[in-house]
């Protein structure tokens, strides 16, 4: 699927520039939770890289968007970049699959907080699908009705 | 239909009027750089919306014809905005995901079809449109997509 050892992307306005050893086969991530519908409009996709494969240029803006993660984005011009733990220095970055032309025939991989997607965004497909429940009974997550 | 919507840290807030329920889909280049992958959106005019917290509003012109704006605090993308004269002029396309309450939309259209990741598909029979299609509906009045 990827033969290209480095993937380089940039944001809209061209300001912030990434780039990523293509070391894995990624596959494309899609979170349904209310704090990602809110940060990317209805549909949060992202794809996992580990953080020594990532190389970023440029003004960043970041948001500690819980007590255990920041998400990033252009302070230029508002795309969004990533998300990523900051909890530890190797955390691994999620970043916004929209950003490179070489993500477009990644497939899905799995939904997370599928019971929080919006009814009008829903995605096809028979990838894994995780409900809230299911998803926070092994990972980090922000208590409250917002996730 | 009156909605309401903020961003993911509630610095800016909308409140909006005579709401459609209608949701599309924009898969072109410049929406999938902004938003992550694809743009959502609800398309409100001017008049019918009000916003609280502007001072954290970013705004960065994309084209010719519109700008986009995004929370500075949080980095939500809040709307994309025609800017240039013409029977679109002032309406805003708002995310999906800031309404309070996003249920009651349905999806009608995709635009941009031709640029669109293959990574994922919408559910539903919607309408469909590539670049030449959206480019040739708005060149009569000079305002793109």
């Amino acid at each position: 699927m990827d033969n290209q050892p480095i993937l380089n992307f940039h944001c809209l306005c061209g300001a912030i520039a990434v780039t990523l050893e293509n070391r894995h086969n990624r596959r494309i991530g899609a979170c349904r939770c209310r704090m990602s519908n809110q940060w990317s409009g209805g549909v949060f996709l992202s794809i996992d890289a580990q953080a020594d494969a990532v190389t970023v240029t440029g003004e960043v803006a970041r948001h500690p968007s819980s007590s255990f993660s920041e998400r990033a984005s252009c302070l230029r011009c508002g795309s969004s970049l990533w998300i990523r733990d900051t909890d530890r220095d190797d955390a691994r970055y999620e970043l916004m699959p929209g950003l490179f032309d070489e993500a477009r025939d990644r497939p899905l991989r799995s939904e997370i907080y599928i019971d929080r997607a919006l009814a009008s965004a829903r995605l096809v497909g028979d990838h894994p699908r995780n409900i809230r429940a299911d998803y926070e009974a092994g990972h980090l997550f922000v208590e409250g009705d917002n996730p | 239909m009156k909605r309401a919507g903020q961003c993911l840290c509630g610095a800016v807030t909308f409140t909006a009027c005579d709401v459609t329920d209608e949701v599309h889909a924009c898969h072109c280049k410049m929406c999938q750089r902004w938003a992550g992958g694809m743009l959502m959106a609800v398309t409100v005019p001017a008049k019918d919306i009000i916003w609280t917290g502007e001072e954290h509003i970013g705004r960065m012109t994309s084209s010719e014809w519109a700008e986009r704006g995004w929370c500075t605090k949080c980095g939500s993308g809040l709307f994309y905005r025609i800017t240039a004269e013409g029977p679109y002029a002032g309406n805003h396309e708002i995310p999906l995901g800031l309404f309070d309450d996003a249920n009651g939309f349905r999806l009608t259209r995709e635009i941009f079809v031709d640029r669109k990741s293959d990574s994922f598909e919408l559910v539903g029979q919607h309408h469909m449109m590539t670049e030449a299609e959206v480019l040739a509906m708005f060149s009569g009045s000079d305002n793109g997509s």
